[in-house]
């Protein structure tokens, strides 16, 4: 594996533990408010309880969700939105990391000279329209709705100013990324270093209130 | 439940910006741009009535609302519904000698008093003050208008009041009973409205304070009669001592910043959002609660604590509230009729329950028909899992013979302010009864009244049925170890008396009966619900 590939699968990991992050402190939560109500089947902190969970759509009751503030939450879904720009730029714009799937694939594309920008227009709006999707789902699963991830955490005013900072991060590692895809097939290994540590840092900070709940409630 | 908290005067404007600080990014441009919510902690609303335009503009935290009527969070001056030379003023000053264009009024509890009983009570004035103004009380009417928008009354989402005020006598009390009585009027009398008095320290070197402490007290003293007294009024009157407040926190510089603060995250658990959903109130359901068994407002005295989530458990939060560092009051747990407590963090109901009736053993007393009184409420909401807090609320903690002799209960604390309230009277008679004195007034806008004011206060103040006559036999109480200091409300401009719409609900009047005929009425209309299985 080269370190790409790593970087590849460090990213999409650290996202699915803080998938699984998050949904474990929504049962925790709810399990903890069960405990009060007295019967009733209870969810159990474990893989089992969790798929219990996400079956029967009994996650965390919609009245706890509390608002953050519209600007922090359309600053919030910019950076999710540019994180997932930044990471298919980083990945999927050249064939050096994968070599089947890459915007050089459609060579017309890749070699007009509104390509990348396509691309990446291309990419939000798929990240938009995955975010209206998970709006869309019912009350019992509020707490997946992205536009609502961050209505279930305590955050404080550094804690959101940290998370609108990574805008200008993510900004950055786009800008190397294309840079990147502009040179190639020449390649600058120090680049793809900064820009893959930049997003990481990005995504770090995203999950970080998740990852903080859950080492103060949960562990 | 979401609340409204409306800070007034000096005191209320700090405490309130605490409280309605927007949690949301500070980004005024894009917050313009895209008419960004103001987002609060539990979603309260929130405003500041201010009555010297002069301090309002010092500041940047509260918008003009004169200027701006959609500006958040705003402040209001009432006193602008005036102007200068208009007929009511005029009239007001020619017949009572009160200027109702003075920057700041006049830092007097019985000032504010006596202007709202005149717009009440005489035709001469509000009827002047009708026509030319479209408003019989219009200094009150207004104040009421800007908060009533963010209550349920008119379309908001507030199920509740806070006031904020301090129990100095300057503006803060003045406005608080009047605003009560426009909500009345609505016809809600279960609508929530707590008042949160912050009784100023007896050390004035700590203080920046802008009247000496004997005519504070006084002032403190007026502000505490007039809110439990008034059947109709608030549900509750949280009472903090700033003695405890700056003993704890400190004034650093001069400044309260600390104190204020501090008393933000103590009412936190009250005002923060996320209740547990077995435990979602409204506010109707807790003001019915407050006032449960009893017919004037309750004196609530604040306990807090709080820890680190681990290993605490709830009767630690709740011993350690309860002990005398908890407690921001000076008072006997004990002696409490009833406890509400609001918490922050997991916590399980019926340990909360247990661990407060091992501490105050009392709660566990039966009604007239034999049942458990339900002495104990709990309202839990969710917390940042790092820390859980506590605030418990003890219902009239007092009522113990002796106590008063004590220092730490309330009894104490309340017999050394009666007390030196009570020599204040005695001792200033000609300069109460002169003349209303601002003490940063120049000799020339000092307001001086006339003689219908004058027999008027003197009437109020040292009548047969008037304010010293009910200090002294107060304090009495207070020695006895009774409940129910306060009793007989009393006004300005009706020769001492009650007012008429005061008098009891059984058609006698108050100020006829002796104190043991009222405890036995009250004994029995109480028993009478109990029996019938209403709430008094």
């Amino acid at each position: 594996m080269t370190i790409m590939e790593i970087s590849l699968a460090s990213i999409v990991a650290l996202i699915a533990i803080g998938a699984f992050l998050h949904i474990w402190n929504m049962c925790h939560i709810n399990m903890e408010l069960e405990k009060d109500r007295g019967g009733g089947e209870k969810i159990e902190i474990s893989l089992s309880g969790i798929k219990k969970a996400i079956s029967r759509g009994v996650f965390i009751p919609r009245g706890l969700f509390i608002p953050q503030g519209s600007v922090f939450n359309g600053m919030a879904l910019s950076a999710w939105i540019l994180a997932f720009v930044a990471f298919g730029y980083l990945y999927f714009l050249t064939p050096l990391v994968v070599p089947d799937y890459n915007l050089f694939q459609i060579s017309s594309l890749a070699s007009w000279s509104f390509g990348f920008i396509t691309f990446g227009l291309f990419l939000v709006v798929f990240g938009v329209l995955f975010i209206l999707a998970t709006n869309k789902l019912p009350d019992g699963y509020c707490c997946i709705r992205l536009t609502e991830l961050y209505g279930y955490y305590f955050l404080s005013k550094m804690h959101k100013r940290a998370i609108a900072s990574t805008i200008p991060l993510l900004w950055i590692s786009i800008f190397i990324s294309v840079h990147l895809g502009t040179i190639y097939p020449l390649a600058s290994g120090v680049l793809s270093v900064i820009a893959y540590l930049l997003l990481l840092a990005s995504v770090i900070i995203l999950i970080s209130p998740i990852i903080k709940q859950s080492m103060e409630g949960v562990f | 439940m979401r609340l409204c908290v409306v800070g007034i005067g000096g005191c209320g404007f700090k405490v309130a910006q605490e409280f309605l600080g927007n949690v949301d990014l500070d980004l005024s441009i894009v917050s313009r741009l895209t008419k960004a919510d103001y987002t609060t902690m539990g979603g309260i609303k929130g405003i500041w009535i201010e009555s010297n335009r002069q301090e309002a503009v010092k500041q940047n935290f509260f918008k003009d609302l004169n200027k701006d009527p959609i500006a958040y969070p705003g402040f209001f001056i009432p006193h602008d519904k005036i102007q200068p030379g208009s007929p009511v003023h005029k009239k007001v000053s020619e017949i009572y000698g009160f200027d109702l264009k003075k920057q700041g009024y006049v830092r007097a509890a019985q000032y504010l008093k006596s202007i709202y009983e005149i717009f009440e009570n005489d035709e001469s004035i509000y009827g002047v003050s009708r026509e030319t103004l479209g408003s019989s009380n219009p200094i009150f009417e207004s104040s009421w208008k800007a908060i009533s928008q963010y209550t349920t009354l008119a379309g908001g989402k507030c199920e509740g009041i806070l006031f904020i005020i301090s129990l100095g006598g300057g503006t803060g009390t003045g406005f608080v009973n009047p605003i009560v009585k426009n909500i009345r009027d609505t016809g809600t009398k279960d609508y929530l409205v707590f008042a949160l008095g912050v009784l100023t320290e007896e050390q004035d070197e700590l203080s920046g304070q802008q009247q000496d402490l004997p005519k504070r007290n006084l002032g403190a003293t007026i502000s505490i009669y007039d809110l439990v007294t008034k059947r109709d009024g608030v549900d509750g009157l949280i009472i903090f001592d700033n003695q405890i407040l700056c003993n704890k926190f400190g004034t650093e510089y001069g400044t309260y910043n600390a104190v204020n603060s501090n008393l933000y995250q103590i009412m936190r658990p009250l005002v923060a959002g996320r209740y547990y959903p077995s435990d979602a109130t409204d506010g109707q359901a807790v003001a019915t609660n407050l006032r449960e068994g009893t017919l004037q407002p309750p004196l609530l005295v604040p306990c807090y604590s709080s820890r680190k989530r681990r290993g605490s458990k709830e009767a630690d939060l709740v011993n350690l509230a309860l002990d005398q560092d908890g407690r921001y009051m000076g008072c006997d747990p004990t002696m409490a009729e009833k406890v509400f407590v609001f918490c922050r963090g997991f916590f399980d109901i019926g340990k909360i329950e247990t661990a407060i009736r091992e501490y105050i053993p009392t709660l566990d007393e039966l009604d007239a028909r034999g049942n458990k009184k339900k002495n104990i409420n709990v309202w839990r909401k969710l917390s940042d899992d790092r820390v859980h807090e506590m605030l418990i609320l003890l219902r009239n903690p007092f009522g113990s013979p002796g106590a008063y002799e004590r220092a730490g209960t309330l009894e104490w604390r309340l017999h050394r302010v009666i007390s030196s309230a009570i020599d204040y009277l005695k001792y200033n008679r000609g300069i109460i009864l002169e003349e209303i004195q601002d003490p940063e007034a120049k000799e020339d806008e000092t307001v001086k009244l006339t003689k219908v004011t004058r027999d008027a206060l003197e009437s109020y103040f040292y009548g047969e049925n008037g304010l010293l006559r009910e200090l002294d036999l107060a304090r009495i109480r207070l020695e006895k170890g009774e409940r129910g200091i306060f009793r007989r409300p009393i006004s300005i401009f009706d020769g001492g008396r009650s007012p008429g719409r005061e008098s009891s609900s059984l058609g006698i009047d108050d100020a006829g009966l002796t104190d043991i005929q009222r405890d036995q009425i009250q004994k029995m209309i109480q028993e009478k619900f109990d029996a019938m299985g209403f709430k008094a």
